[in-house]
């Protein structure tokens, strides 16, 4: 058993999402899936209904947005970016 | 929008620079959150190019997004060059950095090797539903000095 002074794991996360210059707070169990907070940051940023949007930690890697924040290893207060997978222009058609 | 004629000047030059007369590229302009209808800055990204497509390196845009969060700050307007005449293409409509509304998708005609006044350019705007309409450059973008302060 934890000692008074033990620090306890919460279970409950804020998670900072980023995206073009703003910041805004998510909370979350640890638990939940990171969809859950993809699809409301997608909406809170006005970019719901895209397929081609996922979160990325700052080290640029993809959180697969199946798993738990637990399993992916993200802690509280972390920052993640939310931005499209693939970003192109140009007069060469590329099929979607 | 309005751009000081000095960083529209920067983004002909930079096209042109980068691209040499055989190359697209792709450049940001950038706003203050504070002020987001006046350019401050022009920022080129890391990206791969041919004649006819850019894309860019999505790790340098993850850490331009931070950047951007950290110094309060956003994309208001992609800007490429094109080989030939500007219009936005399937490729332009379909990848963009930023997909929402208002957001704005300026085209530079023939590697940009023109005056920089956006004779012959292209604006699409996006709106609510994730497509694009064309608008007018000279309407939408202000380079006006007195304008843009």
């Amino acid at each position: 058993m934890a000692g008074a002074g033990a620090v306890q794991p919460k279970e409950k996360l804020s998670i900072v999402v980023v995206h073009n210059g703003v910041a805004r707070e998510f909370d979350a169990p640890e638990n939940a899936a990171v969809q859950s907070v993809l699809s409301r940051a997608m909406a809170e940023f006005g970019v719901a209904g895209q397929s081609d949007y996922a979160l990325f930690t700052e080290q640029n890697v993809e959180v697969n947005a199946n798993q738990s924040f637990k399993d992916a290893g993200i802690v509280d207060e972390q920052r993640l970016v939310l931005r499209t997978r693939t970003v192109r222009s140009g007069t060469l058609v590329v099929v979607r | 929008m309005a751009i000081a004629p000095q960083l529209l000047e920067e983004t002909y030059l930079r096209l042109r620079s980068c691209g040499q007369r055989r190359r697209e590229c792709h450049l940001y302009w950038v706003a203050s959150w504070n002020d987001p209808h006046r350019i401050i800055r022009v920022v080129h990204p890391a990206h791969a190019a041919t004649m006819v497509s850019v894309e860019i390196d999505m790790a340098w845009m993850n850490a331009f997004f931070l950047e951007l969060a950290d110094r309060n700050e956003c994309i208001r307007v992609q800007v490429h060059s094109h080989p030939g005449a500007a219009f936005h293409s399937g490729t332009d409509d379909c990848w963009p950095a930023i997909r929402t509304p208002g957001f704005l998708s300026l085209v530079i005609p023939d590697f940009a090797t023109g005056a920089p006044d956006l004779e012959g350019a292209y604006v699409a705007e996006q709106d609510a539903h994730s497509g694009w309409n064309g608008v007018s450059p000279k309407e939408r973008i202000t380079t006006q000095l007195a304008a843009a302060r």
